[in-house]
């Protein structure tokens, strides 16, 4: 029994009490620079306790950029900003091996570490670079390591990856693969600001002080928070419900709606399934429990599961909305949940 | 390390908390389950009943009366019992209360992590928030006791088949035949009625229970048929049943009567016919005294008159004429002469009107007597003709009637005037008693002859029916069913056995020829058998008659008629 493993109520109640504390405090923190978006920095914010990376999509000037660097600064953790171009090689990412003069005389190759090497990693307009370039993360998201010269390196815990895309601008970008869609857990979409969010958010960025974030936890506390989060216990039909609910995705699965059955070319991954389950025990804890409901999992399905449909033609085609339609596979499968006949 | 022991204990007794909190789920859950599988059973059934009672009264079908009622209950028994054994894990009790609650599968996960060997932190964490949440909450929070889906459908359909079966069915979908029926039921409920009246009254005079509640049954079947509730069926099987309660306490009332009623009321008329002759006599004497040659004559012939009378009731007038002549001369004639016919009337069942006039009577002299206004003559009298009229009773059933008139003329003799008074009281309250018992049985007599009446004439066609033909001697020939065959003795009777459905034999009778003698025969036959052509036809049409036998019927009138026309010429 590891150091960090919850064998007693009591404990559980401890480390559910101080889990609660840090988001609290993360969450107030993150306020204090971050107007509305709740959704946004509580998706976030799970997927930061789940040790998952999230990819962020929405319109330029939304404050993705700012909402990961907040995180950041309240997180004290070690950050790195990529811009993704066209012209982006994998070794920017990566870092790579240069030649250089030992003091003692004579060369040798060393290896200078890439921003990939940082706790937070901005992949700011991921899909500018090119496929070669972004699948220089596909290792670092999944294994928490990078291989450079036949050399694998490993990641500073914790490792993750905020990416951001434009839904608009198009042109010039490359969609990211399925492949890499599948090692985030979360994808988020940021919505733009209401018109009273607007008005606050022109008086703090516009005023004599510029808000910061202050650092509230550092990197130990939260590769122990997520070891908690892992920990909370998931019964059986709940489990259960996850599965059905990915498998609810599939169009060859017997339980998939109608919908998808007609707009969707491939489910959701194995991964999906991983993705609601984390996300469901931090949920769980957040919301001052010991175990993750049905609930939690309806909650996080849209994030977690809506960039691992792939959309058949004719859902392309006819502008099928993966929301829909998981929404659809959520009601599908709840509808076949046992009830007493009253 | 006190939380840490306290947590455990809590812990140990987790499994069962949450065994005894599921448990008392489920049962609530039962009886909403019970509540709604009878709402839904219900509607279904009474909708079906319904339906069925309306086209069952429409086609004029016969329906066991509580069928729908009975159905209705064994819903309600099924319901329960289904309730009882419907499969409600601990998992499903769970997840429910979950839902219902908002408990976010707290109760649920931790039905699942108590079976556990060694629960985790987190579980045991979970099962102890399942326990605190299951003590705290009660099953109608998660599970609200209300009206159950279905009810106000089950409402609708028992309402509707409470109608279809109490309201009478519309004129409108009545066929003719029926609306017909409707009427001759009325009709017969207007005979009834003050049968019913009369036999409600006696009842009540005679203070018979048994009379009651069979006058009850009669008004309230008398109510039925006014208001149209009852077909011709039922109808039938309640007037049947009702000669039957009728006929069973007439003869309990006639058990009452005294069995030597017939030789004291001999006794008596003889008594009457000997004391009006007599007081004739004394009052003729008494008109010749005065110079009245006329009214002596004419008493005498009272007297002559009484002494050929062989019938109370005639004694009885001329006692009264007797009694006028006595008051016109101022005379008195001690005990009344209308006494003792009345008397001998009541004890042969004669009219208890006047029966009861003469006990009045009685009363009037056993006040006289009691007021001490009667002359010394007068009681002597009185005392002499009580006397003898209680040796004439003795040694029959009214012996108690005798003793009270012995004791009368006793007190009378020895000069107690009161206390004959008294005596004559008692005889005349006993005679009373056992005059409205003699009225109630009489009362029953009338109401049954009324309902045979009634239910004679529902069967003028009753092939089959329940005709009630005693009259028939059971061991009667037999004979085929609507065979015209010449009677060699015309007048007697036959019975008949016939198969009118293939459902078996049904035995019925009828009569063969006429009932009475042939001489005694005033309406030729020709000059009716075109109306009751005209009415079998009728009994053809309304389907009355086997399908296997109309060819046969109208072969018989068409012979008759025939016949008729050469009878004619």
């Amino acid at each position: 029994m590891s150091e960090a493993t919850i064998a007693t109520e009591e404990q559980a109640r401890q480390q559910s009490e101080r889990f609660r504390q840090l988001v609290g405090n993360l969450k107030r923190e993150v306020a204090r620079v971050i107007v509305g978006m709740d959704d946004v920095v509580e998706n976030t914010l799970i997927a930061l306790l789940s040790g998952g990376h999230v990819l962020l999509e929405g319109v330029p000037g939304l404050g993705k950029t700012l909402l990961v660097r907040t995180l950041s600064e309240a997180l004290d953790l070690k950050f790195a900003r990529i811009q993704f171009t066209p012209d982006l090689m994998p070794a920017d990412i990566t870092g790579t091996m240069v030649l250089w003069e030992k003091p003692t005389g004579g060369r040798e190759f060393e290896f200078q570490p890439g921003p990939v090497f940082a706790n937070v990693v901005l992949a700011d307009e991921i899909n500018r670079a090119t496929p070669k370039t972004q699948s220089a993360l596909l290792e670092a998201m999944q294994e928490h390591s990078v291989t450079v010269s036949g050399t694998s390196r490993k990641l500073d815990e914790p490792f993750l990856v905020f990416a951001t895309q434009n839904p608009i601008e198009m042109e010039g970008t490359y969609p990211l693969p399925e492949a890499q869609l599948d090692r985030f857990l979360f994808k988020v979409l940021v919505k733009f600001p209401s018109l009273a969010e607007l008005h606050e958010i022109v008086n703090r960025t516009t005023g004599h002080e510029v808000p910061h974030a202050d650092k509230v936890a550092g990197k130990e506390e939260i590769l122990a928070l997520c070891e908690v989060a892992r920990q909370v216990a998931v019964a059986e039909h709940v489990q259960d419900f996850a599965l059905r609910l990915v498998l609810a995705t599939h169009p060859d699965n017997e339980q998939a709606p109608d919908s998808v059955k007609r707009f969707v070319r491939y489910g959701a991954s194995p991964r999906g399934g991983q993705a609601l389950i984390l996300s469901g025990k931090v949920r769980a804890l957040m919301d001052d429990r010991f175990n993750v409901s049905a609930d939690d999992l309806r909650a996080s399905a849209l994030p977690a599961l809506r960039h691992r449909l792939v959309l058949s033609f004719e859902g392309q085609a006819e502008g099928a909305n993966p929301d829909d339609l998981i929404g659809e596979a959520i009601e599908r499968v709840a509808g076949g949940q046992q009830d007493v006949p009253v | 390390m006190t939380a840490n022991v306290s947590s455990a204990t809590a812990l140990q007794g987790a499994p069962r908390a949450i065994r005894r909190g599921l448990r008392s789920v489920r049962l609530h859950v039962r009886f909403l389950l019970a509540l709604r599988l009878s709402a839904a059973g219900i509607a279904v059934v009474a909708a079906v009943a319904a339906l069925a009672v309306l086209m069952l009264r429409l086609l004029d079908m016969w329906y066991p009366p509580l069928a729908p009622e009975v159905a209705l209950g064994a819903v309600l028994i099924l319901s329960c019992c289904v309730a009882l054994i419907w499969p409600l894990p601990d998992r499903t009790i769970a997840a429910s209360t979950d839902r219902r609650l908002g408990l976010r599968d707290r109760i649920g996960s931790a039905v699942q992590f108590v079976r556990g060997r060694s629960p985790s932190g987190m579980q045991q964490a979970t099962i102890l928030d399942a326990v605190h949440y299951l003590t705290a909450v009660r099953p109608g929070q998660a599970f609200p006791i209300g009206w159950p889906r279905g009810a106000k459908a089950a409402g609708v359909c028992l309402f509707a088949l409470l109608l279809v079966q109490v309201l009478p069915i519309p004129a409108l979908l009545l066929s003719a035949q029926e609306r017909e029926e409707k009427a001759e039921l009325r009709e017969h409920a207007a005979q009834i009625e003050p049968l019913a009246k009369d036999l409600e009254q006696a009842a009540l005079e005679a203070d018979d229970e048994e009379a009651k509640e069979v006058a009850r049954q009669l008004r309230k079947l008398v109510q039925q048929l006014q208001r149209g509730r009852l077909d011709k069926k039922k109808a039938l099987l309640g007037m049947d049943e009702l000669e039957k309660k009728l006929e069973k306490l007439e003869q309990r009332l006639e058990r009452a009567r005294p069995k030597t009623a017939g030789e004291a009321a001999e006794k008596l008329r003889q008594a009457a016919q000997k004391s009006v002759a007599s007081k004739a006599m004394e009052l003729a004497r008494q008109a010749r005294e005065r110079g009245d040659e006329r009214a002596a004559k004419q008493l005498e012939q009272m007297a002559k008159q009484a002494r050929e009378s062989r019938d109370a009731s005639q004694l009885r007038d001329l006692a009264r004429q007797l009694e006028d002549r006595a008051a016109e001369l101022g005379a008195s004639l001690g005990l009344p002469p209308e006494t003792l016919s009345a008397l001998s009337e009541f004890l042969g069942g004669g009219d208890l009107e006047l029966s009861e006039s003469a006990m009045e009577k009685l009363a009037a002299l056993s006040d006289s007597l009691s007021q001490g206004s009667l002359t010394a003559a007068d009681l002597e009298a009185l005392a002499l003709e009580l006397e003898e009229l209680s040796e004439l009773l003795e040694g029959t059933d009214l012996a108690e009637l005798a003793e009270l008139l012995a004791e009368a003329s006793e007190c009378l003799k020895a000069g107690d005037c009161k206390r004959a008074g008294s005596c004559l009281g008692k005889a005349v309250g006993l005679c009373k008693a056992k005059l409205a018992k003699l009225g109630l049985a009489g009362a029953c007599r009338a109401g049954r002859l009324g309902l045979g009446r009634c239910y004679g004439r529902r069967f003028r066609w009753g092939g089959g029916g329940p005709m009630r033909q005693d009259h028939i001697p059971p061991n009667a020939p037999t004979t085929q069913l609507f065979a015209p065959r010449q009677s060699d003795n015309p007048g007697d009777l036959e019975r008949v056995r016939a198969k009118i459905s293939p459902g078996g034999p049904m035995i019925t009778t009828t009569e063969k020829g006429a009932p009475v003698k042939i001489t005694e025969s005033r309406v030729p036959y020709y000059e009716v058998i075109s109306d009751y052509s005209k009415t079998a036809e009728e009994a053809l049409s309304k389907e009355e008659v086997p399908p296997a036998y109309r060819g046969t019927v109208r072969a018989y009138f068409d012979a008759l008629q025939s016949g008729a026309k050469a009878a004619k010429e």
